[in-house]
């Protein structure tokens, strides 16, 4: 991933990269991703960095990383050099649904944007354990589950 | 009622629990239609943040109709169909002024534990372990929403479906904050990590994140966290990828 983005950025004037959720990345082929398994196991760290890591990594100087998703505690080798001596600039916080709403609602009221193709599944509220389950495997294509009450 | 909650690492139950009542003038209990599952739920499911008690019911993605509200919620009516967002929120304190409402300073009445943890608090967030306020969620038949006054949005259009709307509560704003903090301008890279619909939300070609990426032209990628593989622009000046969660281009 960072070698191919460095090609598209040659002639670009910056790098955005955006994580979400990315602390449960779980592809890596890297020994720190095996660092952080062990670590994880023993319930000593509470993130998977490497995600959050390659979008250091892979963002041009200068650019910025956004961070998104959910991080609840900490993250081992957090690449601080990197983000210092390449100048990239770094935002993240839970998102401030509230000043969103009204804006969002108006877009998807004229048309513009229909956030519903992202859902894969129906179930009842009390199919919730199954929904669990075939949200965290990825079963049957599943992106997005709704409960019905 | 019937609520789904939290049994332990990779458990979750529905079981039949207390209905929610009226604490606080400014709360409105609002009985659920749609409730999402989130991927950061899947965080508590594998049982990686603190503070979670058995028993804790999830959720923070629902909307519903208003069946109760106190007596200081001015806006809001039996009757009415609304989305609750994620974050509580006073309206009234410094942050929320700001804007900042997920960082509200009078939601979280677990503040205390959250800034032994984070150095200080963030707001209450439904349905997501003590350190966010130990909020009863909202995968559940009924819901009790704290400050109704300032958070629930009202659907006054019939014609949205819930599936159309049901977002506003969580991941919609949250891609398109994710993108909006770039300050993405032409002629930019763009590269999303992400493993679920979130990013479906900031992606370009999606165009959720429409007034930072797509409209000012920037060149795409979309990678999932499983499989980070870019994809490249089909063009210079044309936002479009493929987002594998969705499968869609």
């Amino acid at each position: 991933m960072p070698v191919v983005l460095k090609e598209l950025t040659e002639a670009a004037a910056r790098t955005r990269a955006s994580t979400a959720s990315a602390s449960r990345a779980t592809t890596s082929h890297t020994l720190v991703h095996g660092y952080d398994r062990v670590k994880q196991a023993a319930r000593l760290e509470t993130e998977r960095g490497h995600a959050l890591r390659e979008a250091i990594f892979s963002c041009r100087n200068g650019g910025a990383v956004s961070i998104m998703g959910v991080y609840g505690g900490f993250v081992d080798k957090f690449p601080i050099g990197s983000v210092m001596n390449r100048s990239l600039t770094i935002k993240t916080g839970q998102a401030h649904v509230h000043r969103y709403l009204r804006p969002l609602l108006g877009r998807i009221e004229t048309g513009e944007i229909d956030p519903s193709f992202v859902v894969s599944h129906h179930l009842p509220l009390d199919d919730a354990p199954k929904g669990y389950e075939m949200f965290k495997h990825k079963q049957d294509n599943c992106t997005k589950v709704v409960l019905k009450p | 009622m019937r609520a789904t909650v939290w049994s332990g690492r990779n458990t979750v139950q529905v079981e039949q629990v207390p209905d929610p009542e009226i604490l606080s003038d400014r709360d409105a209990i609002v009985k659920i239609s749609s409730t999402a599952i989130c991927g950061s739920d899947l965080r508590l499911y594998d049982g990686y943040v603190p503070s979670m008690t058995k028993g804790d019911i999830l959720g923070h993605e629902f909307m519903g109709e208003v069946v109760e509200v106190g007596n200081g919620v001015g806006n809001l009516a039996i009757g009415d169909r609304v989305v609750v967002p994620f974050p509580i929120a006073c309206g009234n304190c410094y942050m929320c002024v700001k804007g900042l409402t997920s960082v509200c300073e009078n939601s979280n009445p677990n503040a205390g534990m959250a800034e032994k943890l984070w150095g200080h608090a963030g707001a209450g967030i439904f349905g997501y372990s003590s350190l966010t306020g130990g909020y009863a969620g909202g995968q559940a038949e009924y819901a009790r929403v704290p400050f109704a006054d300032v958070g629930p949005i009202k659907i006054e259009n019939d014609d949205l479906t819930d599936d159309r709307v049901l977002f506003l509560s969580d991941i919609f704003p949250t891609g398109y904050m994710g993108a909006e903090l770039c300050d993405i301008q032409r002629g930019d890279v763009i590269a999303v990590w992400a493993p679920g619909p979130s990013a479906c939300s900031r992606s370009p070609a999606r165009c959720c994140s429409a007034p930072s990426a797509s409209s000012r032209s920037a060149t795409s990628t979309t990678a999932s966290t499983r499989h980070v593989r870019p994809v490249p622009p089909t063009s210079s000046t044309t936002s479009r990828s493929t987002c594998r969660s969705c499968s869609r281009s």
